[in-house]
């Protein structure tokens, strides 16, 4: 039996020990239910929760594995998925609390599912423009990020190892550094929206949130790939992205100077960013200075254009009222919003050739740790531009702020080079280190 | 780029909540001057770049 003791169990071990037959995934699901009986009282992280269901399948699960047989590669993992996928039979609370119960899973969950994983639940988000109850395991009194808050809180809390979130702006990578732990937004198209409620089609991304960029890495490989169902899926065929995380290496990384940075970041931001880079040249890594396209920084403002896309989006989820921020969208002029499009374009080119020698980028995540309150989630300032650029980026935990809360860094890559991202985002973690199980552990 | 509506923030906010008084019957406890500065801004930012004529917004 899993004990207490191995708290914290990540995705990938969770999976090698089902494998050796050192655990079932009834026994990781039971795991899975003591923390959430013990701390979601608190962290309310959990929008719905089928535990019939998830232990049904844990039991078919334990029942396969008994015989040798596994799904795949991720066989008796729980999972949560933010409350914005479909999932079937479960109302997806995004497009509305009185919605219709789901017909199919996204695709996402459901690669997931055929792959052995064990769905507990969906996490929440905000919605009505009302963030949360979640609570940042680190500290109640904290916002746990948004909008993927649940994913971020239940992975933190070790309810489980791994959960999908989705990003538009900065919603997948700020949770998870708020929170403590790892997160991937990939590359645009990397991973299918198929059944996924959406914001804005165009900037959002499937992303997953885990304790180990190896998690990370295990859950790519499984849900990544083409699908006939979104025809904004990248063609290429799914890469073996956890062979990455078994050839670390010394990463080429260009340091984003403060002055480039979208707003002032905190001292102790600031301080924790410094650091890393001194460690991560001191384990070997080629750390040298980037200096960003000027255009890059109008990025951040243009991106509010495609607010246009919120408004075709939102004309059928209107109710009455005054204009809001998605409604304000219907006002774009028609040529912005293409020039934003090829803004957009232009904008990726300047910054990949200002990658040239370089394997990442690295900044902060966010301005500073987790603020107090839940009535706001925090700043995506330092993602959102990448979001709207559609490359790849990952959060690595940098450590503690003074207070006590985690600071999460940030890593970019070239379109398309997930597989080299998560490569570079391994070996930070491995010089840096991972956070362990928050204090309400 | 040359598009036929104000180019600073200033002119485009100012654009912006006409359009938005002509489109809406705006309560009067709406702050349409928050809700659109951004927009109006990213309107701004727009007109500052000089993006080469090769580029297409669907090359994405």
């Amino acid at each position: 039996m899993v004990s207490d003791l191995d708290l914290d169990l990540t995705a990938t071990e969770m999976a090698d020990l089902v494998r050796r037959k050192d655990a079932s995934p009834a026994e990781l699901l039971e795991r899975t239910v003591a923390r959430m009986k013990a701390h979601d009282p608190v962290v309310c992280a959990w929008s719905e929760v089928d535990l019939d269901h998830a232990r049904a399948v844990a039991r078919s699960l334990t029942d396969e594995a008994a015989h040798g047989r596994f799904r795949g590669p991720v066989h008796g993992v729980p999972f949560a998925a933010k409350d914005q996928f479909h999932v079937r039979g479960m109302v997806t609370r995004m497009r509305g609390a009185d919605s219709a119960p789901a017909d199919v899973d996204a695709t996402a969950v459901a690669r997931l599912r055929a792959s052995g994983a064990v769905l507990v639940g969906k996490t929440t988000m905000p919605l009505g423009g009302r963030p949360p109850p979640t609570r940042n395991p680190w500290h109640p009194d904290h916002t746990p990020g948004g909008t993927s808050s649940g994913s971020g809180a239940a992975v933190a809390a070790r309810m489980v190892p791994v959960a999908l979130a989705e990003q538009t702006a900065g919603s997948a990578l700020r949770p998870a550094a708020y929170c403590g732990v790892a997160a991937i937004k990939p590359t645009y198209g990397r991973i299918s929206r198929a059944g996924l409620e959406p914001m804005t089609w165009s900037r959002d991304h499937v992303g997953i949130i885990g304790l180990s960029v190896a998690d990370l890495a295990l859950v790519l490989g499984v849900i990544a790939g083409p699908d006939p169902d979104d025809p904004t899926s990248l063609p290429d065929p799914p890469a073996r992205y956890l062979d990455a995380m078994h050839q670390p290496r010394p990463a080429r990384i260009g340091l984003i100077g403060t002055r480039q940075l979208p707003a002032e970041a905190e001292p102790a931001m600031l301080d924790c960013t410094a650091s890393a880079a001194e460690r991560l040249a001191a384990a070997g890594g080629e750390v040298r200075p980037v200096w960003l396209p000027d255009e890059l920084a109008a990025a951040g403002s243009i991106v509010n254009l495609l607010r246009a896309e919120g408004a075709a989006l939102q004309e059928r989820r209107r109710g009455d009222g005054a204009p809001g921020s998605y409604w304000a969208g219907e006002l774009v002029p028609a040529p912005f919003y293409v020039q934003a499009r090829r803004a957009r374009v232009w904008i990726s080119e300047l910054v990949e050739e200002a990658m040239a020698g370089l394997d990442v980028l690295l900044m902060p995540a966010a301005p500073g740790a987790a603020p107090r309150g839940l009535e706001r989630t925090g700043s995506a300032q330092y993602l959102s531009p990448w979001s709207f650029l559609g490359l790849p980026t990952a959060t690595v935990s940098g450590g503690l702020a003074p207070e006590g809360l985690p600071l999460g860094l940030q890593l970019i890559a070239r379109r398309r080079d997930d597989a080299g991202l998560l490569r570079a985002a391994a070996w930070v973690e491995s010089v840096l280190g991972r956070l362990g199980p928050p204090p309400m552990s | 780029m040359r598009l036929a509506v104000p180019a600073t923030t200033e002119e485009a906010l100012a654009w912006l909540v006409a359009r938005a008084h002509e489109t809406w019957d705006v309560r009067p406890d709406t702050d349409l001057v928050a809700v659109l500065t951004p927009m109006a801004r990213a309107m701004a930012a727009l007109t500052t770049l000089d993006i080469p004529e090769r580029i297409e917004p669907n090359a994405w």
